[in-house]
């Protein structure tokens, strides 16, 4: 008996006792879960087009005071001018010819030089094409009368600073219908040789051949003027050699915020996996690609990406270019916090083979099945409460 | 989650359920033990007695706290940390994680000898509980999906409460053999039952994707819970006045069946069976989840999405069609379950010692059927009677669930007996909640009874 008690409580201790090792007190209940590998789906994004461009601040200012597009969102430059405008009654205070009879008015050189997107963008190597330039006159009498002087379309290679088209067409045998609103004195294609817009479109040596007492003809007392007008219009085109100036802009390094919100799940390694489709005739080179996180979505060293430099193929509509991506995002220290955007250099060049596809609002980037790959687990600190 | 819910589920991981009658092996050697024939119903009194209350606890579990929670420096970890290599983690566990706990309370019971036979009638209330996760499942947590696809079903977690009446007869059928039997008639009053039998996941580049199949089962007396326009069950009909009344959902009957013989003196040999029978539960408010929920990206998001209410709000309404695949579906009609009961078979043998009739030794053998969590053991028991109104009894064995230990003692006091047994594993608790660290068998009774 005097040894059973102490053998029964030994056991007791031992098999019972409270294993200090096991404090719950001092559990931490941080956990990581999936630590091998996991995939999952992301989805679809965009388009996003052209009319994005717009938010780009300065550039957007500038593309939007002069951005039109087609039924079909092909970008339209156009321009239409009145050219000159002049009444009968205004002749005829102002002429020295004897008025009894026919006479000539002479007007001179009337002409303009339309800016259009084109007009801007031929600066960087895009081609403009399909070019159409109507010049037109009005007719206030109630019978024809003829012209004199050429009608006339210049254009100059900005690049080099050549004439690189030029041609005069006569008026004089183009009669103008009595009591026309409009009448074409000139509706041409530039030929598709011709990548500029015109330098001058217009009218040189300009006369107009006025029958006698020309008051006497005037159809209607409230329309009693000859508008002389221009119409402009026409397409762009990528071309071989374009690149969008972006250094011109301050935009080598462009910047594009947006709240990603995952530092709740303290992923350390994230691969990002997406396919590209690009209907833009361009390709788009990135360089020095980084995250930005934080409330002022500045650029955190902390996060790597790789590849930092990819390029992004061009195409078209009709055939998207295709470019897949696999982007890793590491965290050198501690977690990927919440990332606020994304800042890269850039460049926007001519895609190869795409030289003659016409630029469109359509146009633009889509992000095709995109997902997600995280390495290393997800790590949650469960609270202590 | 909090440390709270994490100590609740290490407490539910360290808590076993057996749903078997009160095994307290040591009452075979306690001298005079009343209430020894709930062990072995052949064991026939020697006198009349009240039974006041008794508490029997009883858990069942084949992986204890030890292969969650693991020493790390200064802190406490648990497998799924960082530090803790998924072999490590992962081999610590089972295929099928189980645990069984019983909670009886013999709120009355009497013995009476009377006709040559000793009759007992016991009113007991038992409350059972148990779970069962898939290793699979930590697996997952750990590691991921292996190659994209995970099949994590087979969980499940439920309780019954129960009321026990029970009428035993023992009677010695000659100076060396005694036999007896007891009847159970087991009314279930409040029960719960949630098992998700299927839960497939796919996770890869194309899909996310999710089959889940499930039952929800839930005693209610009184009222059903009503279901929305949609068919989900309206927890808000479940109100608290008259949804559950005190009267049973179901019956059941079990029978326990005993030999015990001493065909030399001293020598005392002991067969008994428990709980061969079965019960019926009714629910009647069932409900199934399930169905699949596949996310395969999203579509369309532009520019004006990519801010943080509106990704969040995609992100949330994905999530929801995940977690509507686990709101209950009313499923009307009438559910019967069976509740098996798990059988029982116990072996004894005690020899008092010639030399010194207060010192006896045995040995006893016990086997629990339980489905899915089967339980066996054997241990050597000594017991000793100092002086008659102290009995102390102390065991050693070795079962399914590793090394095993008892002790219990019976005091005697004018008619009263006040018995307390404890039957444990090796390998310590947790500080506080008592959790056993390793895998355990585990009983815990208290009684007193009042000898007329």
């Amino acid at each position: 008996m005097r040894k059973t008690f102490p053998f029964l409580l030994g056991l007791l201790m031992v098999a019972a006792c409270e294993n200090k090792t096991y404090d719950i007190d001092n559990l931490s209940t941080e956990v990581t879960l999936l630590e091998d590998e996991i995939s999952v789906p992301i989805g679809n994004f965009g388009p996003f087009n052209l009319e994005l461009v717009n938010q780009i601040p300065l550039v957007g200012q500038v593309l939007g005071s002069v951005l039109k597009t087609e039924a079909d969102g092909t970008i339209l430059c156009e321009a239409q001018e009145e050219l000159y405008k002049i009444s009968v009654y205004e002749i005829m205070a102002k002429t020295k010819e004897d008025m009894s009879k026919p006479f000539s008015f002479p007007i001179g050189k009337k002409y303009t030089s339309p800016y259009t997107l084109g007009s801007l963008f031929q600066g960087f190597g895009f081609h403009c094409v399909d070019q159409h330039v109507t010049l037109s006159v009005t007719n206030p009498l109630n019978q024809a009368y003829t012209l004199g002087g050429d009608a006339f379309v210049t254009c100059r290679n900005t690049r080099i600073y050549e004439i690189c088209y030029e041609n005069y067409f006569p008026l004089k045998d183009i009669p103008v219908r009595r009591s026309s609103s409009e009448v074409e004195l000139l509706d041409m294609n530039l030929p598709d040789s011709v990548y500029f817009t015109p330098e001058e479109m217009g009218f040189r040596d300009l006369s107009i051949n006025l029958p006698e007492r020309p008051a006497d003809h005037v159809w209607s007392s409230w329309n009693s003027e000859f508008v002389f007008s221009s119409s402009y219009t026409g397409h762009i085109a990528a071309g071989e050699n374009a690149e969008l100036p972006l250094a011109m802009f301050g935009l080598t390094s462009i910047s594009v915020k947006f709240n990603l919100p995952i530092e709740s799940y303290e992923f350390k390694e994230v691969e990002v996996s997406i396919e590209l489709e690009n209907t833009l005739p361009l390709q788009v080179e990135i360089t020095r690609l980084q995250l930005m996180t934080g409330e002022d979505a500045a650029v955190d060293e902390n996060l790597v990406a790789t590849p930092g430099d990819l390029t992004i193929k061009g195409g078209s509509l009709e055939k998207p270019g295709q470019t897949p991506i696999t982007l890793n995002i590491k965290a050198q220290e501690g977690i990927i916090p919440d990332i606020t955007g994304i800042q890269m250099g850039l460049a926007v060049k001519s895609a190869p083979g795409y030289a003659d596809t016409l630029l469109s609002f359509k146009q633009g980037v889509s992000v095709k099945s995109a997902s997600a790959t995280l390495r290393g687990g997800v790590t949650l600190g469960v609270s202590n409460e | 989650m909090s440390k709270r819910i994490l100590l609740a589920a290490t407490a539910l991981i360290g808590a076993v359920l057996t749903l078997n009658a009160q095994s307290f092996t040591e009452g075979f050697f306690l001298r005079g033990f009343n209430r020894a024939y709930q062990y072995n119903p052949a064991i026939v009194g020697e006198n009349d007695f009240i039974g006041l209350p008794q508490w029997n606890f009883q858990l069942v579990n084949n992986v204890g706290a030890g292969a969650f929670l693991y020493p790390a420096g200064d802190i406490l970890v648990t497998g799924l940390h960082s530090s803790i290599p998924a072999s490590t983690f992962l081999g610590n566990l089972p295929e099928n994680i189980r645990f069984r706990g019983d909670v009886n309370a013999t709120v009355m019971s009497y013995g009476f000898l009377k006709g040559g036979a000793f009759h007992t009638i016991d009113v007991n209330v038992r409350a059972i509980y148990g779970a069962s996760l898939p290793k699979e499942l930590f697996r997952f947590l750990k590691l991921g999906a292996k190659d994209g696809a995970s099949e994590l079903g087979g969980m499940g977690l439920g309780g019954n409460l129960f009321i026990e009446l029970a009428y035993g007869y023992g009677r010695k059928v000659n100076d060396w053999l005694s036999l007896g039997g007891r009847v159970k008639l087991l009314l279930p009053m409040h029960g719960a039952q949630f098992d998700i039998s299927r839960l497939d996941l796919t996770t890869n580049q194309e899909q996310l994707k999710m089959s889940l199949r499930g039952d929800l089962y839930l005693t209610n007396h009184t009222t059903n819970i009503h279901t929305n326009d949609q068919g989900f069950w309206d927890l808000s009909t479940l109100s608290k006045k008259g949804t559950t009344g005190f009267l049973p959902t179901g019956v059941g009957v079990a029978l326990d069946l005993g030999l015990l013989a001493t065909p030399a003196e001293g020598l005392t040999l002991s067969l008994s069976v428990q709980d061969i029978g079965a019960v019926f539960c009714y629910y009647a408010n069932r409900a199934t989840m399930g169905g699949t929920a596949t996310f395969e990206g999203f579509d369309d998001v532009t520019y004006e999405h990519l801010n943080g209410e509106d990704m969040k709000k995609l992100l949330t309404d994905t999530g929801k069609e995940f977690l509507n695949l686990l709101r209950p579906i009313g499923f009307y009609g009438h559910s019967w379950r069976t509740q098996g009961l798990n059988m029982q078979a116990n072996l004894g043998v005690k020899y008092e010692m010639p030399f010194y009739r207060r010192l006896a030794v045995g040995a006893t053998g016990r086997h629990i059927a339980g489905a899915g969590l089967p339980y066996w053991e054997g241990r050597g028991t000594v017991e000793v009677n100092p002086w008659n109104w102290l009995d102390i009894t102390a065991n050693l064995g070795y079962g399914t669930q590793g090394a095993v230990f008892g002790l219990a003692a019976a005091v005697k006091f004018h008619h009263f007996q006040l018995t307390a047994g404890w039957e444990d594993g090796f390998g310590g608790t947790l500080l506080a909640s008592r959790t056993p660290i390793q895998r355990n068998f585990r009983t815990i009774i208290v009684g007193l009874t009042y000898s007329l």
